[in-house]
């Protein structure tokens, strides 16, 4: 009898449907459906008011910007239309922008609670290993769907993002002059570039290991935003440091000035004094205080350097990121992101290989 | 082929925490064994003797803290496919219809699934397939746990206290439809339990565990035949027997042991029923 028992049976038995119901992916998609559809609707419904947003640059809107007629320079008269329009425009663009920097820390506290932790702290990671599936198999299809959807999900909003953010820059320019948004505030930073996506990448992968580490829902969830904010301010404070900056002198410069703040589209970050040794020093400010006048507006730029030269100083510095670090800035950062990622998953693959034979 | 379904060496199985503790906690230890196939083994022992932890490095849900164990003649880990193991708590997802999770041990074991074993073993649950799982009762969602196992058409079946949650009716009902199919395929059943009377008639094997030891094992017949139980006056020697556990009533005793030879003549000797067996062993004082 046990002879019999332990030869291999054959594959496939005739009672089996033809048709095999998918494998694991499927039983992925399957098991995390109601995420999924969430996602989607998520992804839909954003991507949807970014093009209701697009709509609202039409012909329409070009007619009303071309009536502008000159007024108190620099200002334009514009109809009142364009600036309701704008208000529209500008709340729908906001809400597309407050998604995308929303949508890592959603996956992130998904996979964090859900996608190991729940599953291990029920059990039914273990229905899984017991199953004909390697839990080697399990996991990187547990890791690969999410992966793949949250990514796409992200991107595509990106990739609407922008040109729906393009297309209202020239109404921007004449309904609120000057209140462009600077290149490197966090939320702009975040949704004009592409450091969205290995960001959520990241809080995938280490939600994975939290829930192999912690082996609850609630632990690693708190965990994993709490990890997730961590490192979204870490970038958003130490993000500057991320590539060389650049430092301008202000008398050695074509164009000498005692300036310290940036040109338009630079990224200011620190400012000081030279000294007579060349030594870039910080810097109280306390001739621009003598040469202020009392309408508050500065005085004779030679007054200015006199008076540093009395103070012993030669010049004044300041450092920041022209417009052209944004990218390395963003590669940078979402490589950093990335190798954070890596790295969680190889743990969440030796913490599983010495877990289980 | 091997016709040893489980073989145990010196097994151990140490519980690490991510904060060390002070204690040390043993699961199991230096357990050697050996189970063998086409029969239904019962592994017996108190709570917290190691039956589960037994049972999981058994499927290749953990690693032996020390020694090896092989089971059907590999390692837990390259036998995946031919084994079956139904834990203690039943996980099944919740979110998941019957049908689903049936569903889902056809695309999970694609070369072997059974479907219409997995749909018998359902169907004579009077459930309907269409319920999520987690609004069945506990005796349903055992006989789904069950039929994921048995449409897997394991050759070894690992039972973590299969029957714990269910009505007597529910268990007697459900334990016959296992051992039938075990029968008809000639699948091992390894079931851990401490309730010994559903063992009792189905299981040939025994293997019993108390703190993280083997405590004894063979052939239930053997294992019964080996040991009397006797009762007769308490100033009567026992001496040269082993004795597993006594009991002093007045001036009877009652005692199980492993007679080394003929009885004293004063001792009215029987056979233990497996009750009995178990209940001296698992009273019997540490040693």
């Amino acid at each position: 009898m046990t002879a019999a028992t332990l030869t291999p049976r054959t594959p496939a038995p005739a009672s089996a449907p033809a048709k095999a119901p998918g494998g694991l992916i499927r039983t992925m998609l399957r098991l995390h459906r109601w995420a999924l559809w969430l996602w989607v609707a998520y992804v839909a419904l954003f991507t949807g008011l970014l093009l209701w947003a697009w709509t609202t640059m039409g012909d329409d809107t070009q007619a009303l910007l071309a009536s502008c007629e000159p007024g108190n320079a620099p200002y334009l008269r514009c109809p009142k239309e364009l600036e309701d329009v704008w208000s529209v425009y500008d709340t729908l663009l906001r809400l597309g922008l407050y998604a995308i920097v929303a949508a890592p820390f959603l996956a992130g506290a998904w996979a964090s609670a859900s996608l190991t932790a729940r599953e291990l702290e029920t059990g039914t990671a273990e229905l899984a290993w017991t199953q004909s599936v390697s839990p080697a198999r399990w996991l990187t299809a547990k890791l690969a769907v999410p992966a793949v959807a949250v990514g796409a999900g992200i991107a595509l909003l990106l990739a609407v993002y922008r040109p729906v953010a393009a297309a209202g820059v020239d109404v921007r320019d004449v309904v609120w002059y000057g209140g462009a948004p600077q290149w490197w505030s966090e939320d702009f930073f975040t949704a004009m570039g592409v450091v969205a996506v290995p960001r959520a990448l990241c809080a995938v992968a280490v939600g994975a290991l939290l829930g192999f580490l912690l082996r609850r829902s609630l632990a690693s969830l708190g965990t994993g935003l709490l990890l997730m904010t961590a490192g979204t301010v870490t970038f958003a404070l130490g993000r500057h440091r991320l590539w060389p900056s650049e430092t301008r002198l202000g008398y050695a410069a074509d164009e000498p000035s005692p300036r310290w703040d940036a040109f338009a589209g630079e990224w200011p970050l620190d400012s000081g004094a030279v000294t007579g040794s060349g030594e870039h020093v910080a810097y109280d400010y306390d001739c621009l205080d003598a040469v202020l006048g009392d309408d508050g507006r500065a005085g004779d730029a030679g007054d200015f350097y006199a008076c540093l030269k009395a103070d012993g100083y030669s010049d004044v510095w300041a450092s920041y990121h022209p417009k052209s670090h944004y990218w390395p800035l963003q590669l940078v950062e979402s490589g950093i992101w990335l190798a954070v990622a890596a790295l969680a998953v190889f743990l969440s693959y030796r913490v599983l290989r010495r877990r289980t034979a | 082929m091997t016709d040893i379904a489980i073989e145990a060496e010196t097994l151990g199985r140490r519980y690490s925490r991510l904060l060390p503790r002070r204690r040390v906690n043993w699961a199991l230890r230096d357990c050697s064994f050996s189970l063998p196939a086409g029969r239904v083994c019962a592994v017996v022992g108190p709570n917290g003797a190691g039956k589960s932890t037994l049972l999981s490095l058994a499927a290749g849900l953990a690693r032996p803290t020390e020694g090896t164990i092989r089971v059907l003649g590999q390692g837990p880990g390259d036998v995946r496919e031919r084994l079956a193991h139904v834990a203690q708590n039943k996980p099944l997802h919740g979110q998941l219809t019957v049908i689903d999770t049936l569903r889902l041990g056809h695309a999970l074991n694609p070369a072997r699934w059974d479907q219409a074993t997995a749909e018998r073993i359902v169907a004579q649950g009077d459930l309907d397939p269409t319920a999520t799982v987690r609004s069945l009762s506990g005796g349903q969602r055992t006989r789904v746990a069950l039929a994921l196992a048995l449409g897997k058409r394991p050759e070894l079946l690992l039972l973590d206290e299969p029957m714990a949650d269910l009505d007597p009716l529910a268990r007697h009902q459900l334990m016959g439809e296992l051992m039938a199919e075990a029968a008809e395929h000639g699948t091992t059943v390894v079931m851990s339990s401490h309730v010994i009377a559903e063992l009792e008639g189905s299981c040939d094997h025994l293997l019993l565990i108390r703190r993280g030891r083997v405590r004894l094992q063979g052939e239930l017949e053997d294992v019964l035949a080996s040991h009397t139980l006797v009762t007769g006056p308490a100033d009567a020697s026992l001496d040269g027997h082993t004795v597993i556990e006594s009991r002093t009533t007045g001036r009877q005793i009652t005692a199980l042991v492993r007679p080394a030879g003929p009885l004293p003549e004063a001792h009215e000797a029987s056979t233990p029923t497996l009750e009995e067996l178990v209940l001296s062993y698992l009273r019997e004082p540490a040693a």
